[in-house]
């Protein structure tokens, strides 16, 4: 008999609503960005979270990885709450989701060189020794495909892959068991997706990592996950695997994603 | 991992060489500007032909480069003026340099508050600095001068209280700008307490504003020290300053262009060069113009 | 590298150069556009897509000119032509919409202002404009001028621009990345707007993108840039599904897709070389797998039935296509 093992990322009945001044005297109106959200990703596995802008999906995202706390609603990482009764990020959850961002133009510090950007994380409490921290980050650049050469230059000095490299680096610098991939690829060429998608998947084998792939374009989501959450306006209206959400979707705007996706030519041309 | 990055390629020398390798043509020129003024103040004592204070009337009003003793003449009470603007300069500069210092600092570290904890330290800031810009600096500084004895010290601390405002303005506009940005919440998100976050993150990215507005700062409170020596609230005699080498000429504008003119090509002279190096040193100190 | 018979633009040899630091951007670009074509010009960052789409309007940005080549709308020389006659072009009969619609409209002014201004360049009527926004989608055209642009969304902010664009019954009609910013379900609305109103119109289409679905949908026709240059050309549905140049080929076969769930993608290895690494040989070679020392020169353009590619190894391809 094998003890049920907790699964790595698990979200119960969270809600998100924000209150926004309307108007030029300032009558407040609540916001629902998320209803009664429910996921649960097992380990090792990656849940990619689908849905256009204003579903939700980002701010979801945002509470997995502990950086903004759910109006209600329960939220762990391998069974550790991520946030306190009071609503504060705990210590295990600011460290154990995460996040890889969008843009990696604005994510890391122009004018810190990449050593001191990776090194950052293992400044934080509890602390590492000088030499632990030189041996880790050494240890990163290798891990995410970049040579030692890289750590003494700037930001401004990489490509848009080498910098999301860089800031998959910087996020993976004390162990997380859960990354929160925001679109990672989407500020990126085409032809740089694949590696820096290629790589995520090698660090989830490497490593034992769990993911949670949020996506603008369904193929690089159905790619990456091994279930499927879609999101509108605030709700997840359909979950499944991969493949069920692909070939037996349910609700509409799936339906109409999928055919978007499809890219068929509008009308056979005649000439 | 098999994707083997190639790195642009990227010339590194040291970063002190890059610097003075392509310095372009206003920047050395502000520097030249700069650096004059700066040795002269700091080997006066070695360099002054003269007593900058000894009074002579037999040799008063001598006009510049029609006495080899006295290169650039004298002035109304036979003092040499080429002394008295090598005195002037320090203090000019001195009085320069620490009202910036004075007033960066406080400036900074409210501009710094005000934008990162915003809330209630935000609005009190701002409402200081709301009530402060609504005074004419001028007549704020005479009011506190009216009633204080006017002294270097004095001077100093009253053009910093008075500049101060203006980098809490500007710096924490800056501040509420780079705080959205993504590297700040990365920082965030891994529990970088917010000093750190104050220390290592914002305050890099904001010297640029910084430094600029401490070349402004420098130039304005040259000035106005010189308008406040010029009203005999600033520095007093025996002690020189450019700005009291203005008063002193302004009756002789007529038949002695060279008691205000000398005084004041070196007032503008400084102050541009302080200028043209400050916008060249922001841009310098920029690591993303670096290549 | 197109057919040159009866086109309306036609870009010859063009190039680009960044004067101040003395780097081509585009580099000899030739394209035709018939009458009611629907071309794309497909690419990365860098490619130098939007710049020669720029270069026809002759709104390249300071510090960035034409160096080289010619360009010619109906027979007339626009690439030296004075910026009087490129103004009587502009809106009258070639229109360009841009990516992102919040900056270009003015956040202050209402829809109904900004659209009255385009109207008034091109000499047309109210009436002209609220036919217009009927037929971009709106249902309550009068509604619309009333509002501001942060009121509407995304979607309804780019049908205004086309609207905007299509006001002057231009002959061609410049895109530049029009759906980019939009959600995937927006974009395809979009985009067919794009579509049909051509086709009603008999307007040309030149659609700058870098996304090759985005092509799929709406071209006839399409020339994909790589590092200021058209490595290949040809009818989409050509060079989409049989490629000639390997660039293209790497591009397609590096996509996911939802045809099968694969493990892993095959990547093009290293990164798109900068404008200052720019050689004269093949400049894809680095990241070849067909590369060998003839790609130090500058490839030949080889052609084909309705297709096109500048590369000395097409064969190879072929040859690829054959086996499996």
């Amino acid at each position: 008999m094998t003890t049920p093992v907790e699964p790595a990322v698990s979200a119960v009945g969270v809600n998100k609503t924000f209150r926004i001044a309307e108007g030029f005297f300032g009558r407040k109106r609540d916001f629902h960005a998320v209803r009664d959200v429910s996921l649960s990703v097992p380990q090792g596995a990656t849940l990619g979270i689908i849905g256009e802008s204003g579903s939700g999906k980002t701010t979801v995202a945002r509470m997995l990885a502990g950086l903004h706390a759910p109006t209600s609603g329960h939220i762990s990482i391998n069974g550790a709450p991520v946030f306190d009764a009071k609503g504060r990020p705990t210590a295990a959850g600011r460290s154990a989701a995460q996040m890889v961002f969008q843009d990696p133009y604005s994510a890391l510090n122009p004018r810190m060189n990449v050593r001191a950007i990776l090194a950052e994380p293992l400044t934080v409490a509890p602390a590492a020794s000088r030499s632990e921290i030189d041996r880790r980050v050494n240890e990163l650049i290798d891990q995410v495909g970049m040579s030692s050469a890289a750590l003494d230059k700037y930001p401004h000095e990489f490509s848009g892959g080498q910098r999301q490299r860089l800031v998959i680096a910087r996020a993976l610098a004390r162990k997380p068991p859960v990354l929160i991939c925001d679109e990672p690829v989407s500020a990126l060429d085409v032809s740089i997706q694949s590696q820096i998608l290629n790589l995520l998947k090698d660090l989830q084998e490497e490593l034992g990592l769990t993911y949670v792939f949020i996506g603008h374009g369904l193929e690089s989501v159905y790619f990456m996950s091994d279930r499927i959450s879609v999101m509108y306006k605030g709700e997840v209206v359909e979950q499944g695997t991969a493949d069920d959400i692909l070939l037996r979707p349910a609700h509409d705007y799936t339906r109409q994603l999928i055919e978007s996706s499809r890219a068929q030519p509008f009308k056979s041309r005649r000439s | 991992m098999t994707d083997f990055i190639q790195l642009p390629r990227v010339r590194k020398p040291a970063r002190a060489k890059k610097l003075l390798r392509n310095i372009p043509v206003p920047a050395m020129i502000g520097l030249v500007l700069v650096i004059i003024p700066a040795l002269v103040a700091i080997f006066a004592p070695w360099i002054m032909p003269h007593d900058p204070t000894v009074i002579d009337p037999s040799k008063a009003l001598i006009a510049p480069f029609a006495d080899a003793a006295y290169p650039l003449g004298t002035d109304n009470l036979g003092r040499d003026m080429l002394s008295r603007l090598i005195e002037g300069s320090r203090i000019s500069l001195l009085v320069g340099v620490l009202g910036v210092v004075l007033a960066g600092s406080i400036g900074l570290v409210a501009g710094l508050a005000a934008g990162y904890y915003g809330g209630i330290v935000d609005a009190l800031i701002m409402r200081l600095v709301d009530a402060l810009l609504a005074i004419p600096g001028i007549l704020l500084i005479l009011v506190i001068l009216g009633v204080v004895k006017p002294g270097l010290g004095t001077l100093v601390i009253v053009l910093g209280l008075t500049n101060w405002v203006i980098y809490a303005r500007q710096i924490r506009a800056e501040v509420l700008e780079i705080r959205e940005r993504l590297f700040v919440e990365a920082a965030k998100n891994v529990g970088v307490s917010h000093t750190r976050i104050l220390i290592r993150h914002i305050t890099p990215n904001v010297m640029p504003t910084f430094i600029v507005l401490s070349t402004l700062s420098v130039a304005t409170i040259i000035i106005t020290e010189s308008s406040l020596s010029f009203l005999g609230l600033g520095v007093q005699p025996p002690n020189v300053s450019w700005g009291l080498m203005l008063t002193t000429g302004r009756d002789y504008i007529t038949n002695a262009w060279w008691l205000s003119t000398l005084p004041g090509l070196a007032i503008t002279g400084t102050v541009l060069g302080i200028l043209l190096l400050g916008d060249w040193l922001r841009d310098a100190l920029d690591p993303r113009l670096a290549v | 590298m197109m057919n040159e018979s009866a086109s309306m633009l036609s870009i010859r040899d063009l190039s680009v150069k960044a004067s101040k630091r003395d780097l081509t951007l585009v580099d000899g670009v030739s394209l035709e556009i018939g009458a009611g074509e629907r071309v794309a010009l497909v690419g990365e960052s860098g490619s130098g897509k939007s710049l020669t789409c720029m270069s026809i309007i002759r709104l390249l940005a300071k510090g960035l000119e034409i160096s080289g080549g010619s360009i010619s709308w109906q027979g007339e020389d626009i690439s030296h032509a004075s910026s009087g006659r490129m103004r009587q072009l502009r809106g009258r009969e070639i229109s360009m919409i841009y990516q992102e619609p919040l900056t270009s409209l003015n956040p202050v002014l209402s829809i109904g202002r900004q659209l009255a201004e385009a109207a008034t360049h091109v000499h047309a009527t109210r009436a002209d404009v609220l036919t217009m926004l009927d037929r971009v989608g709106f249902e309550h055209p009068e509604r619309v001028l009333r509002q501001r642009p942060h009121e509407l969304s995304g979607g309804m902010r780019q049908r205004i621009m086309i609207a905007m664009a299509l006001l002057g019954k231009p002959r061609l009609l410049l895109a530049d990345e029009p759906t980019t910013a939009l959600d995937v379900t927006v974009q395809d609305q979009v985009l067919k707007l794009i579509y049909d109103i051509t086709v009603e119109t008999g307007t040309a289409l030149l659609l700058v993108s870098h996304d090759l679905g985005v092509v799929r949908r709406i071209a006839d026709k399409v020339a994909v840039m790589y590092t200021g240059r058209i490595v290949e050309s040809g009818r989409t549905e050509n060079v989409l599904s049989d490629p000639r140049h390997p660039y293209t080929d790497a591009l397609l076969r590096s996509a996911p897709s939802l045809e099968s769930k694969s493990d892993r993608l095959v990547a093009i290895p290293g990164r798109v070389p900068t404008p200052s690494e720019w050689t004269d040989g093949c400049r894809f070679a680095q990241r070849c797998e067909y590369a060998t020392d003839l790609c130090l020169t500058k490839p030949p353009v080889v052609e084909f039935d309705d297709q096109a590619a500048e590369c000395w190894h097409t064969d190879r391809l072929v040859a690829m296509e054959g086996a499996s």
